[in-house]
């Protein structure tokens, strides 16, 4: 494994570089590391969406709710979002019969049942924006050692394209913000599976929860 | 698509290995000819090439067709494989650029201006190139640690001040910008190893 020693040449490029792009300052780099380190760090700046596709999200961390919104029910945070983004806050405020907290909203919205009637599991994903998802999930089976699940977006299963994989802790619920693929409006579902660690990276055939994109 | 994410708390820092692992078994078979061998090299690289290729040509379903070409030429050139002189990944994209190049000239409108043409077909390689390299990256990234990686995500992704994700995953600010920078330096040395070969 590489060394993690900070005073040797590479990690110092590295940090110059990035002290340097951090305040869009553009001086010359002062040597060919630092002048390959920028160039990198100009590359992954401007890589394609899909080009993160393997990186995980990062995890929502319990209690927190989503970062940039705090503690707001997820009622007010997509009724915000709709506004903010279409000028209209739609929100039809019955239940949809599958959890306590998730609302349904006109438009905009997907919502996830189960795949097979009885298992447990609901999810709304909120579109406040193109190219952004909030996905909310409730009463999902906490997730077990060495599994996990993936929200897809879907077609069938050949044709399909991973949007981020998650674990459920013992609440069963979770709350993401992620962003879609460029292509995301060429998918008919999203879908939810549960993954096995280990059994490679494609969709497992074993859907939970699943809902029509509008 | 990659495991579950990290928890971003931990101090553990355990590297992705599953991605090389992916790599070296798709080289083997590839090499071997086994029948398994390209579906092997598209679990590894499948999502990459496939990125390249439609960035370049614009359109998906002649990148998914330039795509089976170069599976072809990866089945047809597999024994000759020399994974000593470059990464199979650098191999597949560069094959993929040369495939990608051949279509889109065979998508120029003709007949073409001889004063402007080299000046089109230079732009396109140079294109090419960047977007070859990008590509290359985003194959890396898979590799390499999951904290770092996710918290690159998070920067040039999502857009977020190093301060922001700090906040957001309650992680020191200090520890953000030097695992960021970790994570910067175990890119070059993958992506120099990658093009180097084995």
């Amino acid at each position: 494994m590489i060394a993690r020693d900070p005073r040797d040449d590479r990690w110092r490029a590295a940090q110059l570089a990035l002290d340097r792009f951090e305040s869009g300052r553009t001086e010359v780099p002062e040597s060919a590391e630092e002048a390959s380190m920028t160039g990198l760090l100009e590359l992954l700046s401007d890589l394609p969406p899909a080009g993160w596709q393997s990186v995980p999200a990062r995890p929502e961390r319990r209690g927190r709710g989503l970062p940039r919104v705090g503690r707001r029910s997820l009622r007010l945070l997509a009724a915000g979002a709709v506004a903010a983004c279409f000028g209209v806050g739609v929100l039809v405020g019955s239940s949809i019969g599958t959890g306590p907290g998730i609302q349904r909203l006109r438009g905009h919205e997907v919502v996830l049942r189960p795949v097979l009637s009885g298992a447990g599991g609901a999810a709304l994903a909120v579109m406040p924006a193109p190219g952004r998802l909030i996905l909310r999930v409730e009463h999902l089976r906490p997730s077990q050692p060495g599994t996990y699940y993936e929200l897809w977006l879907m077609t069938d299963l050949r044709r399909l394209a991973p949007v981020a994989s998650f674990r459920v802790g013992r609440s069963g619920e979770v709350q993401l913000s992620l962003e879609l693929p460029d292509a995301a409006g060429a998918y008919r579902y999203l879908d939810i599976s549960l993954q096995r660690l280990g059994a490679g990276t494609a969709h497992s055939s074993d859907s939970v929860l699943r809902g029509p994109i509008a | 698509m990659a495991p579950p994410p990290p928890d971003l708390n931990a101090e553990a820092r355990t590297p992705a290995r599953g991605s090389a692992r992916r790599d070296s078994r798709a080289t083997e078979a590839l090499i071997a000819r086994r029948p398994e061998a390209i579906a092997l090299v598209m679990e590894a690289h499948g999502q990459v090439l496939l990125g390249f290729l439609e960035g370049l040509l614009r359109d998906r379903a002649r990148a998914e067709d330039v795509l089976q070409q170069v599976l072809l030429e990866l089945w047809e050139r597999g024994p000759t494989y020399d994974p000593d002189r470059a990464g199979l990944l650098t191999w597949a994209l560069t094959i993929a650029r040369s495939r990608a190049l051949d279509e889109l000239r065979r998508r120029v409108p003709e007949p073409l201006d001889p004063a402007t043409m080299s000046e089109r077909l230079g732009a396109e390689d140079h294109q090419a190139d960047r977007l070859l390299e990008q590509w290359r990256l985003a194959g890396m990234l898979e590799r390499l640690p999951r904290d770092e990686a996710t918290l690159l995500r998070m920067r040039f992704y999502e857009g977020l001040s190093q301060s922001e994700i700090s906040a957001q995953t309650a992680i020191p600010s200090g520890t953000v910008k030097t695992r960021m920078v970790n994570g910067l330096r175990h890119l070059r040395d993958l992506l120099e190893r990658e093009e180097a070969g084995a």
